[in-house]
């Protein structure tokens, strides 16, 4: 259910993004330099076609005024590439888009501070940044500075500023920008929870008051708060433009590989082989779907076939890594003192379950181990990859952003005097 | 400003400028210069002394060596006046060619994050480096009073034509600004420009009459030297400021402005072509 508003106000066409892949050196300037003979008809060798990345491989979609969008998808799927052109930070490869009205997008809160310089000095420069003429900043001043609630500090230079009030200064002007169209990186992640609340009342005062918004975030819950139309990219490509809820559980289900991981055939493996791991399975648990998502019980299947059964103690293991391969963990029976004895069957399922998963938002990969009385039996490095999707790890609604770290944990605050 | 429509699509034309959108952040230009002002100075037990000194001690090391030990002709003038006004032209040069030569690289933060007028901060840079030349200037007149109260036969003197100097000023940061464009803009793909730019301002400088005066070169090679815009600037920075009259004939400010006119054309579009995706490639 798409609203067409009376009024189109965005107008995406056919827009494209192509990023050239590989490093520039002199590979590419002798390309170039081929390229340009090539152009001026004299020929010294073809030029070679670059290898090339669709970041955004023809969207077309057009926002009413009033729509507040939400845009979700995969880190890569392009949403940042998206709002760079729709913010014309960066310019499509081809396609176009139309759009009517003052834009400000907010792709981070304070661009342009300067630290040197006080509370005031920056609003007026962040706000000249953002298009505004002194004059607007003028009359906009005292709202700007009751927002930010730092009456006492604005003569103050910024980087005497707790990271809290740099904060609440920076969103205090784009507040305040008062544009058609509002483009929102997932800015509102920051501060505190009290200013987010008046952060997001904001926000929806601005929607409200007919103004446009595009609201990037992996902050499925604001989403749900805020938005009324929901688009999943997925490859560069809309995967769904639609209904919030409905864009969301494709979201959460789609990109999510249910397939068990099949190792049978992988010939990369060490150790004897009596036992063999046939595949991998990662699934979640406990809420009717096979999502895994931080905060929630995780089941790994891991089934293994044997040639010549013993009657012996399994000890399986398997290693998670983060994206980068940094090992995070070991999991393993060994420590648990869990035993495994399959007796003398050929085919058997070992399940291990992880309660509560304390992993952040991300693709991991493993490895995955077996082995029997000490005796390695079979060890597949790389075994796979399984992905996590934000959940409610925390209890709060809340989630780390990815590149704040891997792992979540379990805490509690309190003040003691 | 109100309602109107962007189309945001690849490769627009060439030459394709908006003149009007820059006059829109006009307001940005001055807090940008403002900010300049703020900040330079901060932290700095000296402040703008630096900025003195710098100005003196080039002068007085070029008076020494190119005056004293090379003996090289000034005119007539006395050899530390001759480099002050030499070096306030040509210091003016540099630092806006060199502001331009990494005006897309070091504005990357904001250009990577907000949408305005990318041409608005190299200029404000331009801008706020004339506290810089007008400090210079002052020392230029605090020490031709001082030549002059302690020689009263002094031929060297200010020209009523000096209220023109501003014209030559701009002059100055449209020609550094537009060779600087064409550095940075070239520099986005491949870095290896800009640590020749380097090398060039250094070459550029000897190539210019700012050590010695224009009527020291054989006439046979005067004809060449039009073809660098800033002899005229020079020149006539001397013309006006001590009273020579070499040098500052139409023969050379015709090249020169048409020289300046085409580099800042050639500058801007580079510049403004490359702007578009330079986030891209930074």
């Amino acid at each position: 259910m798409i609203n067409i508003l009376d009024k189109t106000i965005i107008e995406v066409k056919n827009l494209t993004k192509r990023y050239s892949l590989g490093s520039i050196g002199f590979s590419t300037f002798a390309n170039d330099v081929r390229k340009l003979f090539y152009k001026l008809g004299i020929r010294i060798g073809a030029p070679s076609k670059k290898e090339e990345f669709l970041a955004l491989d023809k969207i077309s979609f057009s926002v009413g005024s009033g729509e507040v969008i939400g845009i979700i998808g995969a880190n890569g799927a392009g949403k940042s590439t998206l709002l760079k052109i729709l913010s014309r930070i960066t310019e499509p490869s081809s396609g176009q888009a139309s759009i009517t009205g003052r834009v400000a997008s907010l792709l981070e809160v304070g661009t342009g501070f300067h630290e040197d310089m006080t509370g005031r000095e920056n609003i007026y420069l962040n706000g000249a940044l953002y298009g505004l003429t002194r004059k607007e900043i003028e009359r906009k001043l005292p709202s700007i500075i009751e927002f930010s609630q730092i009456e006492k500090f604005i003569d103050t230079p910024v980087k005497r500023y707790s990271s809290g009030m740099y904060v609440r200064l920076a969103f205090a002007v784009a507040a305040h920008l008062e544009p058609e169209i509002l483009i929102v990186d997932e800015v509102l992640a920051v501060g505190d929870a009290g200013f987010q609340k008046k952060c997001i009342g904001k926000m929806k005062k601005v929607s409200n008051s007919g103004r446009t918004v595009l609201f990037v975030s992996h902050q499925l819950n604001m989403i749900r708060n805020l938005c009324s139309r929901c688009i999943m990219l997925e490859n560069g490509k809309i995967k769904h433009d639609g209904e919030v809820e409905e864009t969301i559980k494709r979201y959460l289900s789609g990109t999510f590989d249910k397939k068990e991981i099949n190792l049978s055939e992988r010939t990369d493996r060490k150790g004897k082989n009596n036992y063999k791991i046939q595949s991998v399975k990662f699934c979640g648990t406990g809420n009717g779907d096979d999502i895994i998502q931080s905060g929630r019980d995780v089941e790994i299947t891991i089934k293994v076939v044997s040639k010549n059964a013993f009657d012996t103690n399994i000890e399986c293991a398997i290693s998670i890594f983060d994206n980068d391969g940094n090992i995070l963990s070991d999991l393993s029976n060994f420590f648990t003192n869990d035993s495994l004895l399959p007796g003398k069957q050929n085919r058997f399922e070992i399940i291990c379950v992880i309660r509560e998963i304390n992993l952040n938002a991300g693709d991991y990969s493993f490895n995955c181990w077996l082995s029997t009385d000490l005796e390695l039996e079979d060890f597949v490095v790389n075994a796979g990859t399984f992905s996590i999707k934000d959940g409610d790890f925390f209890g709060t609604g809340k989630t780390l952003q990815a590149k704040k770290g891997s792992v979540l944990l379990n805490q509690n605050w309190e003040l003691k005097t | 400003m109100k309602n109107n429509l962007t189309v945001i699509k690849a490769k627009r034309s060439w030459w394709e400028l908006e003149v009007r959108e820059l006059l829109n952040y006009k307001d940005l230009l001055f807090l940008l210069v403002r900010k300049d002002f703020v900040t330079t100075y901060k932290q700095t037990v000296l402040g703008p002394i630096w900025v003195v000194v710098q100005a003196l001690m080039g002068s007085a090391v070029f008076t020494i060596i190119f005056g004293k030990i090379a003996g090289i002709e000034t005119n007539g003038h006395p050899a530390f006046l001759f480099y002050l006004v030499g070096n306030l032209a040509w210091n003016y040069f540099a630092s806006v060619f060199g502001i331009g030569c990494n005006s897309l690289q070091s504005n990357i933060h904001l250009f990577s994050k907000v949408y305005f007028p990318r041409l608005i901060p190299p200029i404000a840079d331009a801008v706020s480096k004339l506290i810089n030349f007008l400090i210079q200037f002052l020392i230029y007149i605090l020490a031709l009073a001082i030549y002059h109260s302690t020689s009263p036969v002094l031929d060297s003197g200010i020209r009523i034509e000096a209220i023109l100097l501003p014209l030559l000023v701009l002059q100055i940061a449209i020609l550094g600004l537009g060779l600087g464009f064409i550095v940075s803009a070239v520099s986005v793909k491949y870095r290896d420009l800009s640590r020749f730019a380097g090398l060039v301002t250094q070459f550029l400088m000897y190539a210019t009459p700012v050590i010695y005066p224009i009527s020291e070169i054989p006439k046979a090679y005067q004809f060449w030297m039009a073809w660098n815009p800033l002899t005229f600037i020079v020149e006539s920075f001397r013309y006006l400021l001590l009273g020579s009259a070499s040098g500052c004939s139409i023969d050379y400010a015709l090249p020169s402005i048409g020289i300046t006119v085409m580099i800042l054309l050639i500058g801007v579009i580079l510049y403004n072509n490359c702007q578009r995706t330079y986030v891209d490639y930074a």
